[in-house]
């Protein structure tokens, strides 16, 4: 590609469609309006790809691909919704199980495809990432071009110019027309730059710059996301905590007390209006927290709060949500410790199911120790007892009693459900279960994400970008009076009836009657 | 009177001036022709002008019924399914109103006030009552990123209204074709929304039902209520009234839910009386419908080229808007109770596909230059993805926001 030379003399880079000296346009369509995108400017990307770089970055710059990137993914996300995605199948199911068993063949092609994990999957990230390269890329060969072509403006001297916009009308007047319009422009609030022959109107350049800032913003977006790759920043853990217990937070050094768990439906008399509804409306459900932080191996407590949903607790960049409760779940056994051969109740020991305490003192000289415990109790094919999950189904206990006159102690079992003395008749001493304790437990997450107030600030400036972008616009009114012809055009980036209202009002005002009805050529485009 | 029924009164009225306000938009465009002695310019402009004064009334009156029923409920009405859609009506005849300041295009209301009024008469098909608010809903963000989402909505609605009347205007109907099909569907699909509210309060009101016995996902016996007579039963379902015919067939076992039988028989219904329904305005009016409204608009010496403008600029003031409530309030929001900005949930997922396809019109118009049909059928595409997202997710894809 050669660089263009205009009837005026200045040269021009190649991809230049309108002169930059005096505003002639280029082309060669002479009978349509003047495309002023970009201003006519001449763009990287128009180069003649040359190497892989050049290439890439024509791909990239181009709005069409920008689109069907764009249209792609919005595909892709909406495959993704045909069938519930992984996490949210409700079913314990391994995945390559579900999908067949549920949704017959579309489930099986679904699965295979990996569609049931889509918005994670590598090439709906990569089409993510690709859409944020265009991003940058159409911005750049874009945004350059257009600052420095709106920052050296001019008035246009080839009258082409004027009339191939689709604002055009041409008057016989006075000179002295020029000043009249130069105050009732001012009026309107316009920045003017004022040759002998003629007038350059403007407002609202800022407007051109709110796709650049949103998409700016776009990237932020994306980047904020990408923050969690940084070690620390991004914690996404869940935790049960038991009424009365103090837990440990997976993947940090705090320390969680669940000092109560209050669940609150609402009350009849709490309903604006009756309802035939069978089933309590939950009003209310929520943690009494205390946060503790381990320093030197001690817990200090540093936090107290009521974590409700919408209402997370909040420390330091932890967040703990309120997730999920379980009611009246079993939490410990209580046991009677019987002395068989004196028939008689030497004391009772609470087991508790999930962390049993290792020892308990009854007094008068007796002790009982937890020698073994088995949640889930069974007997593998060497009939040796192992536990087949941690959950206590069917909990079952070595326990070893030491009393003063057994001060080697005695082995014995403790099966849930189940008569242990056939195991072992001989056995001086003997369980027998008195009581369940059950308890409330709070489901909680625990987050940490300090992407998130980068996240929030990166959407402040899209949106500041859409505002200027869609409620303001740039408006350019140009005025050149040659041989006792006033040429007026004008362009805007968009609300062309708003600008066709401005004009009507600043010619009234001015009082020299021109003729502008028929200035409007867009008609003409077809 | 309770402040309840003295808002449920508020929207009934309302509902009626709307109706009238559609009538004289109407007329408007229809009158033209039999009040020969006047001058028919004249005629469009004075019905307008009272089409928008009642249109004006009948807001009014909405607005009332919104803040009664936010007073007496104690928490803004856009908590289920009633208090959405026709929260949604109001913006859409808010951003009706904005855009008629602007352009005082009065002839738009012919596709804004029936839109309006199916959405009215839709929504009081759900249950009107004011519910409690469960824990998830207790924040202030609900009446935010609510009604800030159903604002930006409402502008693309009115952006679909124009880019439909553009079509109306501008598809050659003199003999059929893609784009005058696709304009019969949606003539059709109007006439199937009308049917289901139709049958919905026919039903209602002579207090139709039919029962079921079903076993849910988790095993666990339910009865299903069927509001209208059954075509199909649920899947695995035994009845246990003896009211009324049926079933014919069975509810497929992919559709999921206890209540799966009840929508897909509902749907039924509505498809088979919406074609009758359908079928019989094409014999009234001898010719297709969309060609009834092109020759009336035609007549009417529409300016296109303000149309296609009116329609690109609903779109544009609705972007940023929509942006704010549906995508950036929603990420705060979620982040509050959820605790995660964005967790793919399919309601999320459908208001992202939305942002991706509006984003997508305005780059083919503002870079790519499509102007005219193109830009209309994408405004028109564009308003199926919001009333999906409002109708389709919630009653197929359930997920988080299935609250409705």
């Amino acid at each position: 590609m050669k660089d263009i030379k205009c009837s005026c003399g200045h040269v021009s880079p190649p991809g230049t469609s309108i002169c930059e000296s005096c505003g002639n346009p280029l082309d060669e369509n002479q009978n349509q309006l003047l495309n002023m995108r970009y201003e006519g400017m001449a763009r990287r990307s128009q180069l003649q790809s040359k190497n892989l770089l050049d290439m890439i970055w024509s791909f990239f710059s181009s709005v069409r691909n920008a689109v069907w990137m764009i249209v792609i993914t919005l595909i892709a996300a909406i495959i993704g919704t045909i069938l519930p995605q992984d996490e949210f199948k409700l079913s314990s199911l391994p995945a390559s199980q579900f999908y067949p068993e549920t949704y017959g063949w579309l489930g099986k092609v679904y699965y295979l495809l990996g569609f049931h994990n889509l918005y994670q999957s590598w090439w709906f990230i990569l089409l993510l990432l690709m859409i944020g390269v265009s991003l940058v890329i159409c911005s750049i060969d874009r945004v350059i071009p257009l600052y420095r072509a709106l920052n050296q403006q001019r008035i246009p001297k080839s009258l082409n110019f004027y009339k191939r916009q689709r604002f055009y009308t041409a008057n016989e007047t006075v000179a002295s027309a020029l000043d009249m319009l130069e105050e009732a422009l001012k009026k309107k609030r316009y920045k003017i730059k004022r040759t002998e022959e003629g007038i350059l109107a403007e407002k609202g350049r800022i407007s051109r710059w709110g796709p650049y800032i949103n998409h700016i913003g776009l990237i932020m977006i994306i980047l904020s996301v990408m923050l969690r790759l940084i070690p620390g920043f991004y914690l996404d853990e869940r935790v049960w905590v038991w009424e009365g217990e103090t837990k440990q937070l997976p993947g940090t050094d705090y320390y969680l007390k669940n000092e109560d768990f209050k669940l609150e439906v609402y009350n009849e008399d709490e309903f604006p209006q009756k309802l035939d509804i069978e089933e309590k409306v939950v009003k209310n459900y929520q943690t009494d927290a205390i946060l503790f932080e381990k320093v030197n191996g001690e817990l200090k407590e540093v936090h107290a709060d009521e974590i409700r949903v919408n209402h997370p607790l909040e420390y330091q960049g932890l967040f703990l949500y309120q997730a999920s409760y379980q009611l009246n779940q079993l939490y410990a056994l209580k046991v009677k410790v019987m002395d068989k051969e004196k028939k008689q109740v030497i004391g009772e020991i609470e087991l508790n199911l999930y962390d049993p305490l290792p020892e308990f003192d009854l007094g008068n000289g007796y002790t009982v120790k937890v020698l073994e415990y088995y949640p889930d109790f069974d007997l593998n094919e060497r009939k040796e007892p192992y536990s087949k999950s941690r959950n206590p189904n069917r909990p079952a206990f070595v326990l070893q009693v030491f009393s003063p006159d057994h001060p080697e102690g005695e082995k014995g079992w403790m099966i849930a459900g189940f008569n242990a003395d056939e195991l072992t008749p001989d056995n001086r001493f003997g369980y027998e279960l008195a009581d369940f304790v059950l308890k409330d437990k709070t489901g909680l997450m625990v987050r940490i994400d300090r992407g998130l107030p980068v996240l929030y600030f990166s959407c402040a400036v899209v949106m500041i970008g859409l505002v200027l972008g869609f409620y303001f616009q740039h408006r350019r009114i140009w005025l050149r009076y040659e041989d006792g012809m006033l040429h007026l055009a004008a362009h805007t980036n968009k609300n062309w009836f708003g600008l066709r209202k401005e004009i009507e009002k600043i010619v009234s005002e001015s009082n020299i009657g021109l003729n502008i009805a028929n200035m409007d050529q867009g008609g003409k485009r077809k | 009177m309770s402040l309840i029924s003295l808002s449920s009164g508020s929207l009934f009225i309302a509902f009626f001036f709307y109706v009238f306000a559609a009538i004289a938009f109407f007329i408007s465009l229809t009158g033209r022709k039999w009040r020969g002695s006047e001058n028919p310019q004249a005629h469009t402009l004075k019905w307008g002008k009272r089409g928008f004064v009642l249109t004006l009334i009948a807001f009014a009156l909405h607005a009332l019924f919104e803040i009664l029923r936010w007073i007496a409920g104690g928490h803004a009405p856009t908590s289920n399914m009633f208090e959405f859609t026709s929260f949604l009506a109001f913006a859409i005849i808010l951003a009706f109103l904005i855009i008629y300041r602007i352009y005082k295009l009065a002839l738009l209301g012919i596709i804004v006030l029936p839109l309006t009024i199916i959405l009215i008469a839709y929504a009081s098909v759900f249950p009107t009552k004011v519910e409690p608010l469960i824990p998830a809903l207790q924040s202030y963000w609900l009446y935010i990123h609510v009604t800030v989402a159903a604002m930006g909505e409402g502008a693309f609605a009115v952006g679909f209204a124009a880019g439909f009347m553009y079509l109306l205007h501008k598809v050659d109907q003199s003999k059929p074709r893609i784009e005058t099909r696709l304009l019969e569907m949606i003539m059709w699909v109007v006439h199937v929304v009308l049917a289901f509210v139709v049958l919905a309060f026919l039903f209602r009101g002579i207090g139709y039902t039919d029962q079921y016995a079903v076993v849910d996902q988790w095993g666990k016996e339910q009865t299903v209520t069927y509001t209208m007579p059954s075509i199909v039963s649920p899947h695995e379902g035994k009845k246990l009234t003896d009211t009324g015919f049926g079933p014919f067939f069975e509810t497929p076992g992919w559709m999921k839910g206890a209540n799966a039988g009840n929508k897909f028989n509902t749907i039924i219904w509505s498809v088979l009386v919406g074609t009758l329904l359908y079928l019989l305005s094409r014999l009234i009016a001898r010719k297709r419908l969309s060609m009834v409204l092109h020759k009336r608009l035609n007549d009417a010496d529409l300016d296109a080229e303000t149309i296609d403008e009116i329609s690109y600029r609903a779109i544009a003031i609705g972007f940023p808007i929509f942006t704010l409530g549906a995508l950036i309030f929603a990420m705060i929001w979620a982040a509050e109770a959820w605790g995660r900005p964005w967790g793919w949930d399919p309601k999320e997922v459908w208001a992202l596909i939305t942002w991706l396809f509006y984003s997508v019109y305005l780059h083919l118009r503002l870079s790519i230059g499509w102007h005219g049909k193109k830009s209309a059928w994408m405004a028109t595409l564009g308003f199926v993805i919001v009333m999906f997202t409002l109708v389709g997710v919630n009653l197929i894809i359930s997920g988080l926001h299935s609250y409705a």
